[in-house]
């Protein structure tokens, strides 16, 4: 790890392609969303995507798009100072960075304002090492299980992020 | 929208946006994805990036806005399988267009659309296919 990316707060676990493989196939523990489904998250999304979709600003529906929004972790709470990442950037593997490439998700039912959101995450497969633009790495590809609070499936992501080393070599 | 007006082939109006610095940096706050690409540009060099770029969830939004505007609010998108080729950094103007490519009525009025998201060199940045339920008052 370099002093450099220190600064930004932001290390991947360092491990071989072994140590990746070695994950696929056992499920995370069950992980809640740190506060419920609200108007004012909504509000900061849409002003972002400037939708002025108005299930969203008056329906109590959530854009889809937040879906994952609902699970980040905070970057302080008096419970932790540091957050605790997503399975996706937890797997040990060689490459210091990461992009995301594909995501593929199957809606069940609407998230809406009061909702409680947990996830279950699982690693599916890892990649032989391969090259594109950015650099040299591994396809890591994750399911992640969204419920609510009665424990009904929202919505099910077949996510693929690239998980590389920076720079082409010569 | 109305069901009946809906037909395969049919372009949906494009949706043009402007992705400021100051629109990729809302992202961080708005979905709490600080991931350093989202907002430092020295890292987003060292990742090989020209600079920041938004995070997936922003890419995701403005292709459900692009077929919500055009299908109506009461649209539920039931499934929306993404490609990321590239990334939409900051200063580009990019554009979301899109094809309906199938309509059915066996599991509640569906649509089925392919889209893209593309830069103003029209360098294609995400694709998708994207399945809708339309409402059935529509």
């Amino acid at each position: 790890m370099t002093e450099s990316e220190d600064e930004t707060g932001y290390a991947l676990p360092i491990g071989t392609l072994e140590d990746a493989r070695a994950l696929i196939g056992k499920r995370t523990p069950l992980r809640w969303a740190p506060a419920p489904v609200s108007l004012g998250r909504i509000q900061q999304f849409c002003a972002m995507t400037q939708d002025g979709n108005t299930s969203y600003w008056e329906g109590g529906v959530a854009p889809p798009a937040m879906l994952e929004a609902w699970l980040m972790p905070l970057e302080w709470s008096p419970w932790s100072s540091t957050p605790e990442p997503r399975l996706p950037a937890r797997i040990p593997l060689p490459g210091r960075s990461m992009i995301n490439g594909g995501n593929d998700t199957t809606f069940h039912r609407p998230v809406e304002i009061g909702d409680r959101l947990s996830v279950e995450e699982e690693l599916l497969s890892v990649s032989d090492l391969k090259r594109t633009r950015l650099g040299e790495g591994h396809f890591v590809e994750t399911l992640s299980v969204f419920r609510n609070q009665d424990g009904d499936i929202v919505a099910e992501v077949r996510n693929t992020l690239f998980r590389f080393e920076p720079g082409q070599p010569s | 929208m109305r069901w009946d007006e809906i037909t395969e082939g049919a372009s949906i109006p494009p949706v043009v946006d402007e992705i400021t610095a100051r629109r990729v940096v809302q992202n961080p706050g708005a979905t709490g994805d600080y991931f350093p690409g989202h907002w430092d540009p020295d890292y987003a060099r060292r990742q090989g990036q020209p600079t920041i770029y938004a995070n997936s969830l922003h890419v995701f939004g403005l292709l459900d806005r692009a077929v919500t505007d055009w299908a109506g609010p009461d649209t539920f998108v039931v499934r929306r399988n993404v490609r990321l080729v590239s990334s939409m950094y900051a200063g580009e103007t990019v554009t979301v267009s899109g094809t309906v490519t199938g309509k059915s009525e066996e599991n509640g009025r569906l649509v089925e659309l392919d889209l893209a998201l593309a830069s103003r060199s029209g360098a294609v940045i995400a694709t998708a296919q994207t399945t809708i339920r339309i409402a059935t008052t529509a």
